[in-house]
């Protein structure tokens, strides 16, 4: 279809959807219940999938969990208390990022600063085995 | 029901009038429903999804402390903990962190000679051998490596140290492996530099789970400056770290509702004369109170229950299908390593009826009541022009 | 010609706004009796209460103290709710601005009307069209009433006012934002719906109607009363 034909065709259609004499309680009628069942197919196919996972992956992850230990989830790695919030007293402030500062509001609104020194690989010597 | 379907008709003529406008509510009223709903969605998955993947953790975890924070703790504390009865396994535990300069990130280094099983989740096998290592997605990628390659850390003594990477997690797994590093105990023992017959923490594993308790509460008396976690802390405090930050989202985000409720409602109760003037055209031929107000109704039906359906949708595919883009970096602050969310969809229907309810009955309710004066006056005042 | 009465006011009055300091007497102890199938006029000059009594004759709201009857029926203390049916059922209204939706089609105007009432959407399609037709403004059904003329916006209003099949018809001033040719027009419509037996109600000060052949009788009000009528007709 080239350009004109598709403007064309757009703005019939558009004209026929909104001059819709006694009708257009239809086009709501279908719009809504085409909303629905895409909800509802979207909530069922997940409740589906999320019981599949429930057998495949979360089985897995819990081996994962039993073999290794583990007690946290992985999402926030910048602190101690933020990457094991259940490993991690109540009260000190966890200052495990270079130059981060922690504590509340102001840490997770305001990002660390760069720290000036960093050890760059060269100028590290290697132990043991060659690089 | 002809009859509500030929007011609807009409309500839905009177809104095309002002097409563009009501489009605009819409698209708004839409987007702050997205964000509310992804917020519930996301949360609620990420909860049900640790008090899953955590019920595997271990039953007691035993944590020296010094000076009020956490310690290495003696290998021999073991054998204390042994006396106690109903005790299964003890194993001290060997893990820590490790801050990469060269990718500014955080990985977690872990000591483990068990070996794995075979899991869809892991891509080759974990370190037999010392100077192997396993690692999560995160750490691959931000280090540009995979399995066949090296990886090259920094230990405590400022020497750099090679492993060879022999199996990786896949992304499937991110959420407990994105930051891990693997590597044998001897090899994390000796990388992290940690003093002979200390341990990060030991494990302790209870044969009758209704012991847990007692179990800790006796460890604590033998050894006081030690301190028990149990797994139910553990997966209390995910339920807590989840409420707090979708809490404090809800709250950011519930102004954004809040604000749009001022909009509508501003939109809603001033009412024009020329609304008015129509209000009165209606009754004067023929319409009820009762039709008038249904006619507002579906007004509101209309605007709101598209709204909050487009909406849902977009917070559905939103959270499940593109791992919540926008909402992604108010969850992770500032880490550099971040697990894409990759998240089994639960969801809480509750919940989706409590967005529906505090999004469409405020909005229909505030359609109707301005309406209502004019409805119930006299529709003399039309013929008075 | 009948001489069956359809409506009758009993010492009907109105007061706007009563003990308010605004307060305003617009009806005046008014009885009038209107026959069927007869046109009737409300003359007199403007603030005299002929909207006032249009408004309680054509149940759009109700008088203060007094009786109105419609059909052997008194309204006047009904409730609202029954007020409508009657309007929905008995009157149609043609306004002095014509008091279209301006924005919404022809078509939709025309049938509002119906849309509290039972009839289907086939049937209020079928009602609409052949009533637009009958006016001859058919083609312009889709078009919004802003983009009609004044003549036929007129027509429009008039449709609407009939759609419903309504036994009494009633105007107020309604050649007043008319021209002379579009008022003649409007008369022949109404004349035309004397004969048919509607009954037809109209408040004017406008010489051209109640001069017209059509008019059966003449109601006189001055300050919200009747004036005595020099004669009988």
């Amino acid at each position: 279809m080239d350009g004109h034909k598709f403007i064309l065709f757009f703005n019939t259609t558009k004209a026929r959807l909104l001059n819709v004499y006694m009708g257009k309680y239809k086009i709501f009628i279908t719009i809504t219940a085409l909303q629905l069942t895409l909800l509802t197919a979207f909530l069922l196919s997940g409740y589906q999938s999320a019981q599949k996972a429930r057998l495949q992956q979360l089985r897995d992850k819990r081996q994962i969990v039993r073999y290794l230990g583990l007690t946290d989830l992985s999402i926030w790695t910048e602190a101690r208390y933020t990457r094991h919030p259940s490993q991690s007293d109540f009260f000190t402030p966890f200052q495990d990022f270079p130059c981060s500062l922690e504590h509340f509001p102001a840490g997770s609104i305001v990002t660390p600063l760069q720290p000036d020194h960093e050890i760059t690989m060269e100028q590290t010597p290697l132990k043991g085995r060659e690089k | 029901m002809i009859r509500r379907l030929k007011i609807l008709e009409h309500a839905l003529s009177s809104l095309l009038r002002r097409k563009y406008k009501n489009l605009a509510i819409i698209v708004v009223y839409s987007f702050t429903i997205m964000l509310l709903a992804s917020i519930l969605f996301l949360t609620h998955s990420l909860k049900i999804e640790a008090g899953n993947i955590l019920l595997d953790a271990p039953e007691l975890i035993i944590q020296k402390t010094m000076a009020g924070r956490h310690d290495l703790i003696p290998v021999e504390y073991a054998d204390v903990i042994r006396k106690n009865w109903g005790i299964g396994k003890i194993t001290p535990r060997y893990w820590g962190y490790y801050y990469d300069a060269f990718t500014h990130s955080n990985f977690t280094v872990l000591g483990s000679d068990t070996p794995l099983p075979i899991l869809k989740m892991l891509e080759g096998t974990a370190p037999s051998r010392p100077g192997e290592c396993l690692i999560g997605e995160g750490v691959a990628a931000v280090r540009q490596i995979g399995i066949g390659d090296e990886l090259i850390l920094i230990n405590s003594e400022g020497l750099g140290v090679i492993f060879d990477v022999v199996g990786k997690f896949t992304a499937s797994s991110d959420i407990l492996t994105n930051d891990l590093i693997v590597l044998g105990e001897a090899d994390t023992m000796d990388f992290l530099g940690f003093p002979p017959g200390k341990a990060t923490d030991i494990t302790v594993e209870v044969l009758n789970p209704k012991e847990v308790q007692n179990i800790a509460g006796k460890i604590k008396r033998d050894l006081p400056d030690t301190r028990p976690i149990t797994k139910q802390e553990i997966i209390r405090t995910y339920d807590a770290v989840f409420n707090w930050r979708s809490g404090m989202m809800l709250t950011i985000f519930s102004s954004a509702l809040v604000a749009f409720c001022i909009l509508a409602w501003d939109k809603a109760t001033g009412i024009s004369g020329e609304e008015k003037n129509e209000i009165g055209i209606l009754k004067a031929i023929g319409w009820d109170t009762s039709d008038i107000l249904e006619l507002k109704f579906w007004e509101g039906i209309v605007i709101s229950l598209t709204a909050f359906l487009t909406g849902l949708l977009a917070a559905y595919v939103h959270v499940f299908y593109f791992g919540a883009t926008i909402l992604a970096p108010v969850i992770k602050g500032w880490s550099v390593l971040f697990p894409p969310f990759k998240l089994i969809p639960f969801v809480n229907l509750y919940q989706v009826f409590i967005i529906g309810f505090l999004t469409v009955v405020p909005y229909v309710a505030s359609t109707i009541i301005p309406s209502w004066k004019a409805a119930i006056t006299d529709p003399e005042s039309v013929m008075r022009g | 010609m009948t001489q069956d009465t359809i409506i009758r006011t009993q010492g009907a009055t109105k007061i706007y706004n009563p003990t308010l300091p605004d307060e305003m007497v617009a009806l005046d102890n008014v009885s009038v009796t209107i026959h069927q199938g007869q046109a009737t006029v409300l003359k007199g000059p403007s603030g005299s209460g002929k909207t006032s009594l249009l408004s309680i004759i054509g149940c759009m709201s109700r008088p203060t103290a007094g009786k109105v009857i419609v059909k052997d029926r008194d309204v006047a203390k009904l409730p609202e709710r029954y007020l409508t049916h009657i309007r929905r059922k008995i009157f149609g209204f043609i306004f002095q601005q014509f008091n279209l939706i301006r924005d919404i089609s022809v078509q939709e105007n025309v049938a509002l009307p119906l849309y509290p009432a039972d009839a289907g959407f086939a049937e209020i399609r079928k009602r609409v069209h052949t009533m637009l037709d009958s006016f001859g403004i058919l083609s312009k059904r889709k078009l919004k009433v802003k983009k009609l003329s004044g003549g036929e916006q007129q027509r429009v209003a008039i449709a609407r006012a009939l759609i419903n099949e309504p036994e009494i018809i009633i105007a107020d001033e309604p050649t007043a934002h008319l021209d002379r040719e579009l008022a003649a027009d409007l008369l022949n419509i109404l004349a035309g719906l004397v004969r048919e037996g509607k009954t037809v109600i109209i408040a004017t000060h406008d010489p051209l109607i109640f001069e017209h052949p059509f008019v059966d009788s003449t109601i006189a009000m001055r300050n919200g009363k009747i004036e005595p009528q020099p004669e009988e007709q």
